[in-house]
């Protein structure tokens, strides 16, 4: 096992051979970034926004600065933290998901993001209805 | 700045931004800055340029429902009735508070669209091509249905035919 697995396992509770889970997303940097207009929306999560919901990228941002970090599972409806994963290509970038019912005009919403490691920009990879 | 899905280098670019939606089809919007992969094609775009390229889709939606007929357009207990549901529901709903029913404002009066509506009623949402293009075939031409009442040499049946024609031939054809 290379130094790099032996850190990240350090910080990560086991579950299985397959499947890991993560400490929570830092979502009071994701919040600190949307505030200060320090993201980037991907394409494809601004037409399934618009899509699904008729929203531009003025309602993603209040939408996400709804989100919290407790978990979904435990509590569907007020919860939305659904679960961290490391990102295919960047390795040391966490991927944050989140699930979340009725957050906003009584939308469910489903989206991830990651904060980008080269230049520490917010990337909404997607952002759909759940 | 790496590409998140396939790790190559993204370029930023300035100009026409190509997209789609439901009420244009495909719509170019101009001057807006992005970067883009040019290995997998994932676009970037910043939330000023985002703003700006909703903003634009919105105008043009709006225009173009003002240019629906005013007679294809109902009155609130109208639609109501169609979708079967009370005034309360409907002015609760929050699709139909998102302007997922395509709807006008007269004076005070807020006037909704009777196709519209029957589509949010069978499919969840009553947004439809506003613009004649329906499916680009090749450049310049678009795959479009017109009605060929006068045009009995072109007429396959139902007064309807699928032609891929450019505008200017159907105003050649209209005109002939």
């Amino acid at each position: 096992m290379t130094n790099h697995f032996k850190n990240r396992l350090t910080n990560v509770n086991q579950k299985s051979h397959t499947q890991v889970e993560l400490k929570p997303y830092p979502l009071k940097r994701v919040k600190e970034l949307l505030k200060s207009g320090h993201y980037k929306i991907n394409g494809s999560a601004l037409d399934s926004a618009e899509n699904d919901f008729n929203w531009g990228s003025a309602e993603i941002k209040k939408c996400l600065l709804k989100l919290n970090s407790r978990h979904y599972v435990a509590d569907k409806r007020k919860n939305h933290y659904y679960k961290t994963e490391c990102h295919t290509q960047f390795p040391n970038t966490k991927m944050g998901y989140y699930k979340a019912e009725k957050i906003m005009e009584g939308f469910d919403i489903y989206t991830h993001f990651y904060i980008h490691p080269s230049n520490d920009i917010l990337v909404i990879s997607s952002f759909k209805e759940l | 700045m790496k590409c998140a899905e396939c790790n190559e280098n993204l370029e930023t670019i300035t100009g026409d931004f190509k997209s789609r939606n439901k009420s244009l089809g495909n719509i170019t919007v101009p001057e807006i800055s992005y970067t883009k992969c040019n290995n997998c094609g994932v676009i970037l775009l910043d939330p000023e340029m985002a703003q700006k390229i909703t903003t634009f889709k919105k105008q043009k939606e709006f225009e173009l429902i003002k240019r629906l007929p005013v007679g294809d357009f109902l009155t609130v207990t109208e639609a109501k009735e169609i979708l079967e549901i009370t005034k309360q529901a409907f002015s609760k709903n929050n699709k139909i508070k998102r302007n997922f029913i395509y709807n006008v404002t007269i004076g005070k009066k807020k006037l909704y669209h009777k196709k519209s509506i029957e589509l949010f009623k069978s499919q969840g949402d009553g947004r439809f091509l506003l613009s004649k293009q329906q499916s680009q075939s090749n450049k310049g031409e678009f795959k479009t249905q017109y009605n060929l009442k006068g045009f009995p040499s072109l007429l396959r049946g139902n007064n309807t035919a699928d032609l891929y024609i450019t505008d200017k031939s159907y105003e050649e054809a209209a005109y002939a």
